[in-house]
C-alpha cells in the first residue's frame, strides 16, 4: 500500500467505533503499539549539503541502507549526523522517495551515475514511478547498446583466436568482409558478378540490327546468343560455387536455407539449370520464357552488400498493414467511381467504357493523375464524374502517405514500447512486491482492523479459492457418499497457499486445545497459517499430520511477497479476560504469514 | 402561404450558413478547452493553540495529524470522493462506498461537502479522546442518519448493509441477504426498550451501558494516535 494510505490507518481504526454498538461478539484484543519512541529529525551530510528529515521517513522502507541499522556506520560522532560521500544532486531524489513513496528519474542525470547511486543506497530500481519509467527504461537500453557495441566493435579488431576452425573462419569472412584480404575480393567479386548478369540480362533484349538475310530487328540476345550464353554460365557458377560454400560454411544449415538471402540465391541461379535440363520442346519453351524472369531477382542479391536495401524490407514489412489497408481505400473508390463512370457513359456512342472492370483502368489512371488519354469520357455527366474522380484521387492518395509515415514511426515505436513494457512489467512487479514491504507494525493493525469487521458482522474473510471450494462442499454435502472422496481428493491436490478453512474445522477436533472459539481468531485475509508443530502429542490424527507436511506448492497466481510476523508475546491486560481469542494467540503458536 | 415561404427561407438559409461554414472550414476555432483551471481551492485551519483549545489532544498530536493529513490532501479539504477512496484501500475485498459515505456525514458537521483538517480532528477528538457518553453519542449521530434524534429501521438497516457490504462476497460462512436484516432485529431487540420502532438517544445510551462488551470496545482505538 501507498505509504500515504498508511498515514490514515489510525483513522481508519478510529471510525470503527461505529461497528462497536452493532457488534454482537466482543472485540479481539489490538495488538500493542510499541512505537512510542519519540519521532525526532535525523540529519544527513551528502558531500557537504544538509538534508533533514523525520526518523520515521527513513523507516518506512527498512530494507534500504538509510532505513536500517547500516546508516549507523556512515554516523559521524563529532557533528552528530550521518555523512555520506555521495552526490548530492541524484541524493535529493533518493530522499524524495522516502517521503513521497515515488521514486523519479531525473532527465538529465547520466543513467550509470544513477544506478550506481541507487545500488549503493539500496534501492531497487523497479519501482521508478510510471512518470518515469519509461525513460529510465530507454536510457538504459540505449546504455547497453552501447556498451554491447564497444563491446563487438573491440572483438571485432581483435585478432582472430587462432583455434577457429576453417569453416568457422569462412563463416565469418562471408558475415564480415572487412575481416580479410580474401573476403574482401570475394565480397567484391561476387559483386560484380551480379551487376554484369543483370546487365546481361537487360542488354539481350535491345533491339542489334537485322540479320544478314532476314528483314526484322532481332535482340542482341538472339544475335550473340552464344556470348551471352557463356556469359550466363559463368554468373550462375560463381553464384552456384558461392552459395555452396555459404551452405558448407554456415553453422546451422537448416536456419540458412530457411533464411531469405539463401531463397533469393536459389530462386536466381534455378532458371538456368532448369533450362539447361529441358529440351527444346515447343511446348514448355514457353514457361522456360516466365522462368527467366525469375533471373532478375539477382538484383536482390545486392542487398547482402547494402544495408540500406535491407532496412528498406524490413520496412515495407512492418508497414504492411498500413500499406494493405491504403490499397483497400483505393480499390474502394476505384470500384465505385468505376461502376458511376460506367453508367454514366453508357449511353454514349463509341465509348470504350465497354464494361465496368475496363473502367477500371481508366480509374486508376486519373486517381493517380497519371491520365494517360487513351480513356476519355465523352458525356457531360461523364465529364463531371472524371474530374471528381481526378480530385478525389489526389486526397485518396495524398492523404493515407503521410498518415502512413507518421503512423509507421509511431507503430513501430509504440509495439516496441508495447513489449518492452509487457517484459518490464513481469520484472517491474517482482521489483515492486520485494520492496513495497510496508512497516510491520501497520499490517498488524490493519489486520487487526480487519478481525473487527469479522467479528462485528459474525463472517470471516476468506479468498476466493476457498469460497469456491466451501460453495463446491455445500452442493457436494448434499451427496453424502461423495463427500468423503471429495475431502480425500481434495486434500490430496496440490495444495495453494492459501489455507482451507473448512478442512481446518475437522482436523481441530483431534487437537483438543482448539475448540470452536479457536476458528474467530484466525483471520482469512490474505494470511496463511502454518501451524508449528504443537507440543502436545498432536500426531494422533493422520489429518494433522497432514496439515502439519502441508507443502507450499504455490500455483502461480498466488505468489505473493509476504510479511512473517510471529504472535507477540501474549500480553496481560485486563481486558484480555473479557475477549476468548487471546488464550489461542498464545497456544496456537500460529506463524501468520501476510501476503500484501 | 407567407408563413411556410419564411420557414423554407429560414431553413435554406440555415443550410447555406453549414455549406459555407463547410467550405470556408470551422476547423480554425479549436474547441479545446484551454485546462487551465487550476484548483486554487487551499483552506487553513485554524491555528494550533485554537485547535488545543476545541480538542482533547496533545499539541504533538496534533502537529502528527496535521502533517499525514496534509500530506494526502494538500489543498487543506477532503471531498467525499478522496474520503470513499482512502477508506476503500483499508478493505479490498468489499465495497465500503457506502460506509464512507456515512462516515462523511458523520465527520461533516458543517454540512459543506468538504471535510476540513477542524472537522477530521474534532471528530477525531471524540472518537479517541471523548468520555464513553460522548463516544456512543457520536456513534448515534453516525447511525441517526437524517439527524432527527431518532434511529429508525430503515437507518439502521442501511448502516448494516453498508457494514456488511464492507464484507464484500467471499466470506465464511456464505453471505446470505438478510444477513443485514436479522442483525437489525436483534440489534432492536436489544435496544428498543418501549419497542415503538425507534430508537432514541436515552434508550441506546441505556441499552449500550448495560453491555460489556460494548463497553469495552469502545476503548479499544484509544491509543491509536
Amino acid at each position: 500500500m501507498a505509504t500515504g494510505v498508511a498515514a490514515w490507518l489510525p483513522f481508519a481504526r478510529a471510525a470503527a467505533i461505529g461497528w462497536m454498538p452493532v457488534a454482537s461478539a466482543p472485540m479481539p484484543t489490538p495488538p500493542p503499539d510499541n512505537r512510542r519512541k519519540q519521532d525526532g529529525l535525523i540529519l544527513l551530510n551528502v558531500s557537504g549539503q544538509k538534508f533533514q528529515t523525520w526518523r520515521n521517513t527513513l523507516e518506512r522502507y527498512p530494507d534500504t541502507l538509510l532505513g536500517s541499522t547500516e546508516r549507523e556506520f556512515f554516523f559521524h560522532e563529532e557533528t552528530n549526523e550521518y555523512f555520506f560521500d555521495r552526490d548530492p544532486d541524484i541524493f535529493r531524489h533518493i530522499l524524495n522517495f522516502y517521503r513521497t513513496g515515488k521514486l523519479h528519474y531525473p532527465r538529465q542525470e547520466c543513467i550509470s551515475a544513477y544506478d550506481e547511486e541507487l545500488a549503493f543506497f539500496g534501492i531497487i530500481p523497479e519501482i521508478i514511478g510510471d512518470c518515469c519509467y519509461e525513460e529510465y527504461k530507454d536510457r538504459r537500453r540505449e546504455n547497453q547498446e552501447r556498451i554491447q557495441d564497444d563491446e563487438d566493435s573491440e572483438n571485432q579488431n581483435d585478432m582472430v583466436p587462432p583455434d577457429m576452425t576453417f569453416r568457422e573462419t569462412m563463416w565469418r569472412a562471408f558475415e564480415n568482409p572487412h575481416t580479410s584480404t580474401m573476403a574482401l575480393v570475394f565480397y567484391y567479386v561476387t559483386g560484380f558478378f551480379i551487376a554484369v548478369s543483370v546487365m546481361a540480362n537487360v542488354v539481350e533484349t535491345v533491339p542489334c540490327g537485322t540479320l544478314p538475310n532476314r528483314v526484322k530487328q532481332v535482340s542482341c540476345g538472339e544475335r550473340y546468343a552464344l556470348a551471352f550464353f557463356c556469359l550466363d554460365t559463368a554468373c550462375v557458377m560463381i553464384f552456384t560455387v558461392e552459395y555452396l560454400l555459404r551452405l558448407m560454411a554456415a553453422p546451422s544449415r537448416w536456419n540458412f536455407i530457411k533464411s531469405v538471402m539463401s531463397v533469393i540465391d536459389v530462386v536466381a541461379i534455378m532458371p538456368y539449370y532448369i533450362g539447361l535440363v529441358m529440351t527444346d520442346n515447343e511446348d514448355v519453351s514457353g514457361a522456360f520464357v516466365t522462368l527467366r524472369v525469375f533471373r532478375v531477382f539477382r538484383i536482390f542479391k545486392f542487398s547482402r552488400h547494402s544495408a540500406g536495401l535491407r532496412i528498406l524490407g524490413y520496412t515495407l514489412k512492418s508497414c504492411a498493414s498500413e500499406l494493405g489497408f491504403l490499397l483497400f481505400s483505393l480499390t474502394m473508390a476505384i470500384i465505385i467511381f468505376a461502376t458511376v463512370m460506367f453508367y454514366a457513359e453508357k449511353g454514349s456512342s463509341a465509348s470504350k467504357f465497354t464494361s465496368i472492370p475496363a473502367a477500371f483502368w481508366y480509374t486508376i489512371v486519373t486517381m493517380t493523375t497519371l491520365g494517360y488519354g487513351d480513356m476519355v469520357p465523352k458525356t457531360i455527366v461523364g465529364k463531371i464524374v472524371g474530374s471528381v474522380c481526378s480530385l478525389s484521387g489526389v486526397l485518396v492518395i495524398a492523404l493515407p502517405v503521410p498518415v502512413i509515415v507518421s503512423n509507421f514511426s509511431r507503430i513501430y515505436h509504440q509495439s516496441q514500447r508495447a513489449d518492452k513494457r509487457r517484459a518490464q512489467k513481469a520484472s517491474k512487479a517482482a521489483g515492486q512486491a520485494l520492496v513495497c514491504k510496508a512497516n510491520p507494525m501497520f499490517d498488524t493493525h490493519h489486520n487487526h482492523l480487519l478481525h473487527c469487521l469479522e467479528k462485528t458482522t459474525n463472517h470471516e474473510f476468506v479468498d476466493e479459492q476457498t469460497f469456491e471450494t466451501s460453495l463446491l462442499e455445500v452442493s457436494m454435502a448434499k451427496h453424502p457418499h461423495l463427500s468423503p472422496s471429495l475431502s480425500s481428493g481434495s486434500s490430496s491436490q496440490g495444495l495453494s497457499c492459501c489455507s482451507r478453512r473448512n478442512k481446518r474445522k475437522s482436523f481441530n477436533v483431534p487437537n483438543s486445545n482448539m475448540t470452536g472459539g479457536h476458528r474467530n481468531s484466525i483471520q482469512e485475509l490474505s494470511t496463511i497459517h502454518i501451524r508449528e508443530r504443537p507440543i502436545t502429542n498432536s500426531r494422533s490424527s493422520l489429518n494433522a499430520k497432514f496439515e502439519e507436511t502441508v507443502p507450499l506448492n504455490c500455483k502461480q497466481p498466488y505468489i505473493t511477497a509476504a510479511v512473517i510476523t510471529l504472535p507477540m508475546p501474549p500480553v496481560t491486560t485486563p481486558e484480555d479476560d473479557g475477549s476468548a481469542s487471546s488464550p489461542d494467540y498464545s497456544q496456537a503458536n500460529i506463524v501468520r504469514v501476510s501476503a500484501l | 402561404m407567407g408563413h411556410r415561404r419564411r420557414r423554407c427561407k429560414r431553413r435554406l438559409l440555415r443550410v447555406a450558413r453549414y455549406l459555407f461554414r463547410w467550405f470556408t472550414g470551422t476547423l480554425v476555432e479549436d474547441s479545446v478547452v484551454e485546462d487551465g483551471e487550476l484548483s486554487t481551492v487551499c483552506y487553513r485551519p485554524e491555528g494550533l493553540d485554537q485547535l488545543l483549545q476545541q480538542t482533547k489532544f496533545t499539541r504533538r498530536e496534533l502537529q502528527i495529524l496535521y502533517r499525514g493529513f496534509k500530506n494526502e490532501c494538500p489543498s487543506g479539504v477532503v471531498d467525499e470522493e478522496t474520503f470513499k477512496l482512502i477508506y476503500s484501500q483499508f478493505f479490498p475485498q468489499g465495497d465500503s462506498s457506502t460506509y464512507a459515505h456515512f462516515l462523511f456525514e458523520a465527520f461533516d458537521t458543517h454540512k459543506n461537502g468538504t471535510v476540513s483538517f477542524e472537522d477530521f480532528v474534532t471528530g477525531l477528538s471524540i472518537i479517541l479522546r471523548g468520555s464513553v457518553t460522548e463516544k456512543l453519542n457520536w456513534a448515534f449521530n453516525l447511525y441517526d442518519l437524517n439527524k432527527d434524534g431518532f434511529i429508525t429501521k430503515e437507518e439502521m438497516t442501511d448502516i448494516m448493509s453498508s457494514i456488511y457490504d464492507m464484507m464484500g462476497t467471499c466470506t465464511y460462512p456464505c453471505m446470505q441477504n438478510d444477513a443485514p436484516k436479522e442483525h437489525v432485529d436483534n440489534f432492536f431487540q436489544k435496544m428498543d426498550k418501549n419497542k415503538d420502532g425507534v430508537v432514541t438517544i436515552e434508550e441506546f445510551l441505556e441499552s449500550c451501558q448495560k453491555d460489556e462488551n460494548i463497553m469495552q470496545s469502545m476503548h479499544l482505538f484509544d491509543n491509536v494516535i
